[in-house]
């Protein structure tokens, strides 16, 4: 993919794909960090669906999508270090593969829900929160939700990061409980006003694109991204005893610093089909169904999580130290450094095949992981790596604790 | 819009093949009708009579492509830059890998190591740790069990599922699989009338074809006298069942069955269901039970197909189980689709094939999923092609009684 690909308009990039029978959008803006304001989001993400100034109910906003080809349209909230993001997401059938331009309903379709919003409708703001209740009490009822949560909140705990909502059902309960249309409305108006940049991706062509840029008519704000982050990590290990089946564990490392390089070397060797975790803890002690790494770049972290028998805990525990003993075996990492290369060199040639992943590649160059950083000087620095580079960092991996949420079954 | 081109083999495999020069990379996959599935639990082959326990079609699955005779498959596709994987539903078994090069490399072993088995008592055993960790991994999973629970008690003439309520069984039955019972399932199931290969990609068909024959040309045809025995696929097993689950809210389950007739194909059978399933999901009505708190969420909704009937099972999150039932009953029975909904449903339903088909390697990887009911590449043609009146004559005929309630919640023990 070549940055001269996309093209700019007013804050809203275009990356065209003629082999796509679809094309998504994204707009994305600021929202405000605090606690409170992270359940209030998560309201009216629900809420803006549910009713409208033009579109009275759910129900009209549900035919109006249906008679746009089943147009998906959905609004998501994403942490990106101190900030939070709040996105429309929409996904429509491209216009040049059924024959039937219906950009301009579709994209004024778009356009109401976000900018004509009905807050007067106190109805559907109980029913957007029991709704958010109950998505919540659904991703919590089973026990690997249950567990990465906590482990999120109990050993990674970002300031403000997400209102604590594992552990206390009643504080949860009584915050959702407590919002009213007003803290949906200044919440709403906050954002709205701090649109930072949109994305187009699919087989729309440009005519079409600039047509939506003029509909939506939004444009971004001059605001830096901040991706820092403060972790307070837990010190000691932790365990959890609940009545499931499996246990499941997360063991946590801190590193000093990684660059972009680097973290896509060491996730291609930890995750990858063939990599360390699914190689040490599966195939080789058949501990594990599936295990995975995960490298929290801007909190300095890295854990591995695994689900296991309790009987296998401690077994578990060695393969794991294994593992990290084997990122400092030479040549161990210049045998997978040289695939990983390999690997992700042909990755970039199979991008334009999944829109999916086309769409968080470019995301994540314009706004998360890479930041700032051309990905192209990121591929070079990959090209360019040598295995004591990797090492180096590798070496200072400290392991910081367990965190388990375990089965009651003896030892 | 792309097309399947059926090809039958000197050895009477088909393949299935879809030349697509806009495809940067090739996808294969070889292919089995054998599955989970508990129809095939009783069996004869040989003159020989056999009563298997649930799991061995996924056992086979792993061991097939992880202890073949070049050792682990998947990790030399992985060498070749090609992604590979497998997968056991209820009733298909699925190898499949796509890359850009080396394709023939990797076509030749994944036949010669599905077609000739070596696995011994040692990888049985190697292959047991990591299955057990699966199985168990759906244990406390409440959605995978009530679903699995509705399947099971729709069928009482044999076990569609077994009591662990799951295609895979659970770490005890995993450990009763054994070595033979294993070789007793490949020498049934894993016959050459069984088997079809999918290949999608920029390819020469001849180079393709004659390179597949020439390759069977080296292995034995596996042929087998399998008889399966008359099996009761009419009769309900329970009207209702509750289970245990930790849940605070419970998990309230709708499942039924059609059966198909002379006058509707299964193909346009499945249409139906699905458009029906599609038109209560995005009705108003539905939407009414939401709000006056007879749900909270919708769990799930899946369409199964089980020999000659199709299945229907819903999940929802809700405290009034008996309300939310005979309500989605009514609302289903009542089958009120007007000529805007339908076409509208219609509508959405050719968006949704045009989704799925924007992913090629997805849209061929899951076309075992569908292949009892098309060998069509892409179903919009046919969708096209039922008009209303047809619709309202095949909706007019469901019958809506053959139904299952399940429910998941916190029982005393």
């Amino acid at each position: 993919m070549k940055p001269n690909k996309l093209k700019n308009n007013n804050g809203t990039y275009l990356y065209r794909d003629e082999g796509f029978n679809t094309f998504s959008i994204q707009l994305n803006f600021l929202a405000s960090p605090d606690n409170r304001s992270a359940a209030i989001l998560d309201v009216l993400s629900i809420y803006l669906l549910q009713c409208n100034q033009i579109y009275k109910t759910d129900d009209d906003i549900s035919l109006r999508s249906r008679e746009l080809y089943d147009m998906s349209i959905n609004f998501t909230t994403k942490w990106n270090g101190k900030q939070k993001l709040f996105s429309l997401v929409a996904d429509l059938i491209s216009m040049d593969v059924i024959h039937d331009d219906y950009s301009k309903e579709a994209f004024e379709f778009i356009r109401d829900i976000l900018e004509k919003p009905n807050f007067e409708n106190e109805k559907m703001l109980e029913v957007s929160k029991r709704k958010l209740l109950s998505y919540i009490d659904l991703n919590l009822a089973d026990y690997d939700q249950y567990a990465e949560t906590l482990y999120t909140q109990t050993v990674l705990p970002v300031e403000n990061m997400k209102y604590d909502y594992s552990v206390d059902k009643k504080y949860l309960e009584e915050l959702v409980n407590s919002i009213t249309l007003e803290d949906i409305k200044s919440e709403y108006e906050n954002l709205i006003g701090n649109f930072i940049n949109g994305l187009v991706l699919g087989n729309i062509n440009e005519e079409q694109f600039n047509e939506f840029v003029k509909c939506i008519n939004l444009t971004p704000t001059k605001c830096e991204l901040d991706y820092s982050m403060d972790v307070k990590t837990s010190e000691g290990n932790i365990e959890i005893e609940k009545d499931c089946e499996q246990s499941y564990i997360f063991i946590t490392y801190d590193f000093t610093e990684l660059t972009n390089a680097e973290l896509r070397i060491l996730e291609w060797m930890l995750n990858s089909s063939i990599g360390l975790c699914y190689h040490t803890l599966r195939e080789k002690y058949g501990l594990v169904y599936g295990a995975y790494a995960n490298i929290l770049f801007h909190q300095k972290k890295l854990y591995i999580y695994g689900e296991t028998n309790i009987s296998k805990k401690e077994k578990f525990i060695e393969a794991v130290d294994e593992i990290i003993k084997d990122l400092n075996n030479r040549e161990i990492v210049e045998k997978y450094m040289a695939q990983a290369k390999e690997e992700i060199a042909n990755d970039e040639y199979s991008l334009s095949e999944s829109k999916k992943r086309l769409f968080r590649i470019i995301n994540n160059r314009i706004l998360q992981v890479y930041g700032n950083q051309d990905r192209d000087i990121v591929n070079k620095e990959i090209e360019d790596m040598k295995p004591e580079e990797l090492m180096n960092k590798t070496k200072v991996l400290t392991k910081k604790n367990i965190f388990m949420v375990r089965s009651k079954s003896n030892e | 819009m792309n097309r399947f081109k059926k090809i039958i083999l000197n050895n009477g495999i088909p393949l299935y093949l879809c030349v697509d020069p806009t495809m940067k990379k090739v996808f294969v996959s070889y292919n089995l009708k054998y599955g989970s599935s508990g129809k095939w639990f009783v069996f004869n082959n040989n003159g020989i009579d056999y009563h298997v326990i649930t799991g061995y079609a996924h056992y086979l699955e792993h061991l097939l492509g992880e202890h073949s005779k070049f050792g682990d498959m998947y990790r030399n596709f992985d060498k070749r830059f090609q992604s590979a994987n497998a997968y056991t539903a209820m009733n298909e078994t699925s190898y499949h890998f796509n890359g850009k090069d080396n394709i023939e490399k990797s076509l030749e072993e994944l036949i010669v190591a599905i077609d000739t088995p070596v696995f011994n008592q040692k990888d049985v055993d190697a292959t047991r740790h990591a299955i057990e960790e699966e199985a168990a991994s759906y244990v406390d999973n409440t959605s995978y069990n009530l679903y699995g629970l509705l399947e099971r008690n729709l069928y009482n003439g044999f076990e569609l599922l077994d009591k662990t309520l799951s295609p895979i069984g659970n770490r005890e039955t995993t450990k009763q699989i054994t070595i033979d019972g294993l070789y007793d399932c490949y020498n049934a199931f894993y016959s050459n009338n069984k088997k079809y290969i999918i290949i999608g990609g920029n390819v020469d068909e001849k180079r393709i074809v004659d390179f597949l024959n020439n390759i069977y040309s080296k292995i034995t045809p596996h042929n087998s006298n399998l008889i399966l025995p008359e099996q009761d696929f009419d009769s309900i097993r329970s009207k209702s069942e509750i289970i245990n689950g930790d849940l605070d809210i419970p998990k309230v389950g709708l499942g039924m069955k059609f059966k198909k007739n002379n006058s509707v194909s299964l193909r346009e059978l499945y249409y139906v269901l699905y458009l029906i399933r599609n038109n209560l999901l995005e009705s108003n009505e539905l939407r009414d039970l939401e709000k006056k708190g007879v749900y909270d969420v919708v769990d799930f909704s899946y369409i199964t197909l089980v020999n000659d009937y199709i299945d229907y099972c819903f999940g929802f999150v809700s405290k009034e189980k008996d309300t939310l039932i005979s309500s989605i009953l009514d609302l289903l029975s009542k089958r009120n689709i007007s000529e805007k909904d339908y076409e509208l449903a219609k509508k959405g339903l050719i968006a949704t094939e045009l989704r799925s088909m924007e992913n090629k390697y997805n849209h061929l990887k899951n076309f075992p999923h569908s292949i009892s009911l098309t060998e069509d590449y892409s179903e919009c043609d046919f969708y096209q092609s039922i008009d209303y009146n047809r619709f309202m004559k095949i909706v007019s005929s469901l019958d809506f009684s053959n139904y299952t309630v399940g429910e998941v919640k916190k029982l005393k023990r």
